[in-house]
């Protein structure tokens, strides 16, 4: 728990962006203590939106009414089944292709290869959040796909007065297709044990618009910009059902990664000068967001912000005998920051007012993150 | 008579210490010494018994010796790894710290092909799970010494324990028209 937090007035609309050394989830105030949560991490085994709703003294099981899984990688959604299993009367979203034969077969693959340890297949977490939603018979259940309402409540509903609507924006027909005729092309594993091979690009994320009255928020996902016209973000523009209401709160796509922006998201999605945050990402030697993506976002959003500070931290303490096998071996390690951070932006809906945004933990303004 | 038999070390970066997945190098040492109670090593004398047919042979007299590894090694640090990226002559890695919490990665690595098996090298692939561990070694002549191994893990064989997901007739109707009528 961070110091600060507290819950939201009922007509006050919220956006959490909760970020670690790498992780990402977001959890969104509809008004009247109606929440909706979009993927998850753990913080020393709790997952972060039972953590934070938990301590804001939110009744999990009656007050969230939506669970979205944006996509099935490690950084979005470890600890979504446990978030999933406590809010018992929400429906739960994900991409439409995570139903599909092929994906369930290739989960039940790899869940059954890896041995028992620390790292699970990779594709645990929706296959526990697939054996709960079998055991609540499928009610609830809510296969996402481009332009589909996800979640919907007429005017009047809540105090502020004003009709909710939660939409995917993506996945297109076209990326689900190739995902899935991916799947289909994986070679049989073999006898080393692997985990579910990533499927790297990330045009099956399922991106969201929530439009509450005159307001927009964009969660984006990890949604990226690839070339053929029908995938990714180019699938997203070419529908031309874009909001009515650009977006005054976006959460960057992909950690900040160029290959996650495009032209259109800042001159058509958005309106002018959103306020946005991003969460860092690291894996391998590969980390985000670099300095020239910092750059080029302050150029379109100059109010942006980052979940954590940093990714990497080097003052980790390991015994003395560890460090200096350590230093004998050819080897390099680097040690992921585990600070939890938290960016709120808070919002009075219909007053035409600005986001106030407030950062706890490790977060801070995108300029001061450590690129 | 005298035989003597040493057990294999099982200290050195091995694939084959991957075939018991569930236990830590430390445990393998162990588990094989319980495996072998009394080796035969035999310090024998002969002894004089008499078999039915009323042959008399000389059969030796085994003294039951402890049996100790050559080497013994006590990890004070272990990871398990999933190979993330692999390059000319490193892989990039995600650390799982074996006391740390599940799924959440603790560290990210570059390792050298030089600190790993060369026989193991084959077993770098993207996504590959293994095990780091650093500790110390004391040998039979008590040579004290800090050392590491990295080793492959083989994938598990267990039946499917997971419960089969199936669709409602309407929903997996619903999946199938949209995707693959396309």
């Amino acid at each position: 728990m961070l110091e600060g937090w507290s819950p939201p007035d009922k007509s006050t609309i919220e956006v959490s962006v909760f970020g670690r050394g790498s992780g990402e989830s977001i959890v969104v105030h509809l008004g009247d203590g109606r929440w909706m949560v979009v993927d998850s991490f753990k913080s020393n085994g709790v997952p972060i939106p039972l953590l934070y709703l938990d301590a804001l003294g939110v009744e999990l099981e009656t007050s969230v009414d939506l669970v979205v899984a944006s996509h099935w990688h490690d950084d979005h959604i470890q600890g979504l089944a446990e978030t999933y299993r406590r809010t018992t009367n929400a429906r739960m979203a994900f991409p439409l292709a995570m139903l599909h034969d092929e994906y369930l077969q290739f989960t039940a693959v790899y869940n059954n290869r890896v041995p028992t340890g620390k790292v699970s297949s990779g594709v645990r977490e929706l296959g526990s959040i697939m054996s709960l939603l079998q055991d609540r018979k499928w009610i609830g259940v809510e296969p996402a796909d481009a332009w589909k309402t996800v979640l919907r409540y007429p005017a009047n509903t809540f105090e502020h007065g004003f009709p909710v609507e939660v939409e995917a924006m993506s996945p297109s027909n076209f990326d689900i297709l190739q995902f899935v005729a991916t799947l289909r092309a994986l070679p049989t594993p073999g006898d080393i044990a692997t985990r579910a091979p990533l499927y790297d690009r990330n045009d099956v994320s399922c991106a969201l618009q929530v439009r509450i009255h005159d307001v927009t928020i964009v969660l984006a996902a990890d949604l990226e910009t690839v070339a053929d016209g029908r995938s990714g973000w180019n699938g997203v523009f070419a529908a031309q059902q874009l909001p009515l209401q650009p977006a005054s709160l976006l959460k960057i796509p992909h950690h900040g990664s160029i290959t996650g922006d495009h032209p259109e998201i800042w001159s058509r999605l958005c309106g002018a000068e959103p306020v946005t945050s991003l969460t860092p990402w690291a894996r391998g030697s590969g980390r985000l967001p670099q300095r020239s993506d910092v750059q080029r976002i302050n150029q379109n959003a100059p109010e942006s912000y980052a979940a954590a500070r940093t990714v990497t931290s080097g003052d980790r303490h390991r015994l003395q005998a560890v460090n200096s096998v350590l230093k004998r071996t050819n080897s390099r390690i680097r040690n992921i920051d585990q600070s939890l951070g938290h960016v709120r932006h808070r919002l009075e809906p219909g007053e035409g007012g600005h986001w106030r945004t407030e950062l706890f933990g490790a977060a801070c303004e995108l300029r001061k993150i450590a690129a | 008579m005298k035989t003597s038999r040493l057990l294999s070390p099982v200290f050195e970066a091995s694939g084959d210490a991957s075939s018991s997945s569930q236990f830590t190098l430390l445990e393998l040492v162990q588990n094989s010494i319980e495996a072998r109670p009394g080796s035969l090593d035999a310090e024998t004398e002969t002894e004089v018994t008499s078999l039915s047919g009323g042959e008399i042979v000389e059969m030796p007299q085994f003294r039951q010796i402890e049996s100790r590894p050559n080497e013994f090694f006590a990890a004070i640090q272990e990871w398990e790894g999933v190979v993330t990226g692999v390059y000319a002559d490193f892989f990039t890695a995600n650390l799982y710290d074996m006391k740390g919490p599940a799924d959440e990665i603790s560290e990210l690595a570059e390792i050298s092909y030089d600190d790993i098996d060369p026989a193991d090298r084959h077993k770098v692939q993207e996504g590959a799970i293994f095990r780091w561990l650093i500790g110390h070694s004391r040998t039979r002549s008590d040579t004290f010494s800090r050392k590491w191994m990295i080793y492959f893990r083989r994938a598990a064989r267990r039946p499917i324990s997971d419960p089969v997901i199936e669709l409602p007739p309407q929903l997996r109707h619903m999946i199938t028209t949209q995707i693959d009528a396309e």
